[in-house]
This record gives structure tokens, sequence and C-alpha cells, in this order.
């Protein structure tokens, strides 16, 4: 079955803009975490400790904001069409094929007996 | 096959004959449907090693671990990518199997370049007072001079270390780059 996000032109503009808002968010919390990691490093030299691993609170951030990243981007550009003509043929109906009785003309030619024209 | 192609050329739709020896033959590929899969593709691909890159960095990721993680953040999202086209790759891709690797080698780079970046951001900026009023704050420390004058001077953002020598003003310590190698930098451990 598809994601629950797959048809977002269905489910209308509404989740578009939540894939745009945490788009930007994700963005955003890295930029919150590059800050807290650059103060973690300033109270490591105020302290004399060596870096070893980032806080619990960064690592966090940081995986939270990539998967939310990811999953908001697939959601904003990730709208894949069939690359194979077939498949659109495939759904063809054969009203599309035959224009249909919209052109059939009666009554062209002129009979040589007008009397027997409209029998 | 004669049907189908008159009504391709009433439909608009180009053709394109494709060109592996591997493909079915009888197969034809629009061209504008295959561009268009490849920017959302390469957009998605690009994005997600711009996010995992900034991540890596910030984390302190060196070597060979801060490639895992591009790998595993690619295969995060080629999961995701399946799961969204409801496990049938087929009809989006040439061959089915690209859904895994197509893209990956433009991304890596975008990857490297925001690791590398965000790595010196954090390790080598001083937020504190002795920060010099025209760099807005992104300046070094006294160890990492060299590699902060490397790499400002050759990404253009107007890094100006402030050693505890000196404190000069930007323009000053750009004209003066050292040939410092970049031992500082994740990639070289």
């Amino acid at each position: 079955g598809t994601s629950l996000c797959a048809e977002a032109a269905a489910c209308g503009p509404s989740m578009g803009r939540i894939h745009n808002f945490t788009v930007v968010a994700s963005l955003a919390i890295l930029i919150h975490a590059t800050v807290c990691a650059i103060q973690h490093r300033e109270y490591l030299k105020a302290v004399q400790q060596p870096f070893t691993h980032p806080p619990m609170e960064i690592s966090l951030q940081c995986v939270f904001a990539v998967l939310a990243g990811t999953w908001a981007v697939l959601g904003q550009k990730g709208n894949f069409v069939p690359i194979r003509t077939t498949t659109h043929l495939a759904m063809q109906t054969i009203d599309s094929l035959d224009p249909g009785p919209d052109f059939i003309h009666f009554n062209t030619r002129e009979l040589a007996d007008p009397a027997v024209a409209w029998v | 096959l004669v049907l189908q192609q008159a009504l391709l050329l009433a439909g608009g739709a180009s053709m394109e004959a494709p060109q592996e020896a591997d493909v079915d033959f009888s197969e034809i590929f629009s061209m504008d449907k295959i561009g268009y899969n490849a920017r959302s593709l390469n957009h998605c691909r690009v994005f997600v090693a711009i996010v995992s890159g900034m991540a890596a960095g910030i984390m302190g990721l060196t070597g060979l671990l801060g490639f895992a993680t591009f790998l595993l953040t690619t295969c995060i999202l080629s999961v995701l990518m399946f799961f969204k086209m409801g496990g049938q790759p087929k009809p989006y891709f040439k061959k089915p199997e690209e859904v895994w690797s197509e893209g990956v080698m433009a991304a890596m780079m975008s990857y490297i370049l925001f690791w590398t970046l965000f790595y010196d951001i954090v390790t080598s900026t001083d937020l504190g007072p002795s920060a010099h009023p025209l760099t807005l704050g992104i300046v070094s420390s006294g160890d990492t001079v060299g590699e902060a004058h490397a790499l400002g001077f050759h990404l253009g953002l107007g890094f100006a270390p402030a050693s505890r020598i000196t404190r000069t003003d930007a323009a000053e310590t750009r004209g003066d780059t050292a040939a410092h190698g970049s031992a500082g930098l994740p990639l070289s451990r």
C-alpha cells in the first residue's frame, strides 16, 4: 500500500504546508543544535576536558531533524510519475480512441429519386 | 504497435528508444517524465545529504563514521521512497534497482561540503566576548588559526581568526593567508 501522504494532492494544500513547515523546521533545529554544540565545546574548553561524544540532547536534535527533514522533503518533492508511455496507454478506453458517432453524417448523398429520401 | 504510435503522436508525448542493451526494447520512455523524476530525486537526495551532513558535522563525526552516516541516511531515504512507490519501483525507473543508487554520487558532494563546514564551525568558533565585531562572532581560537584561514578564505565567508597574539581586522588577516594544511578537517583523520 502507499504511505500516508502519497496522495498529497488528494489531501489538499494542508499536507503541502506541513511538509514545507517541517523542512524549514528541520533546518532551524539543526542551526539551534549548532549553537548548542558550540556552547558545549566552549564549556569543555573552560573545564579543560577533551571532546569525546556530543551530549544526548544535541544528538537527539540532530537525529530528529534528519528524520523529519527526510520525511518532509519526500512529501514535498517525492511525487514521481511513471516514465513508460505504456502505463498511460493501458489506462485508455475505447471512447478516447474512436471519436464516436459525433461526426457521422446521415443523408449526405443526393439521391436520384428525391421522393424516397425520408423513408 | 502502429495504433500506439499513432496515439503517441496525437497525444504529443515524445518517444525515446532506450539505449541500454538490457532494457526491454518494446518499452517506450517519455523523456519529459524521466527528467521530472530525475529532478525530484536529485532534490530529495541533495536535501537529505545537506541535512545529514550538518548533523554529522555538529555531532563531531570524523572519517569512516561520517561516510557511514551518509550511506545510512541515503539508505533510509531510498527505503522511504521505495514504500512511497508502493513497493513497485519499476514504473518510475528504467531499471528497478535504480531506486537504491540513482543520484547518490551527486549528493555525496553536498554531504561532504556541509559535513566539513559544520564540523569546522562547531570545532573552531568562539562565541565569547573576544569575538571581533566585523566577523559577527565567527572567529577561531588560537589552536586552529591555520585551518580557519584556509577554510574561511577558500569558502569566502570572511573568517577572521583571532589568534592569542594579535587581534587584527578581517581584511588584514584575510590578506595574509598562511599555507597551512587542513590537518584539523575531519576527512584527514
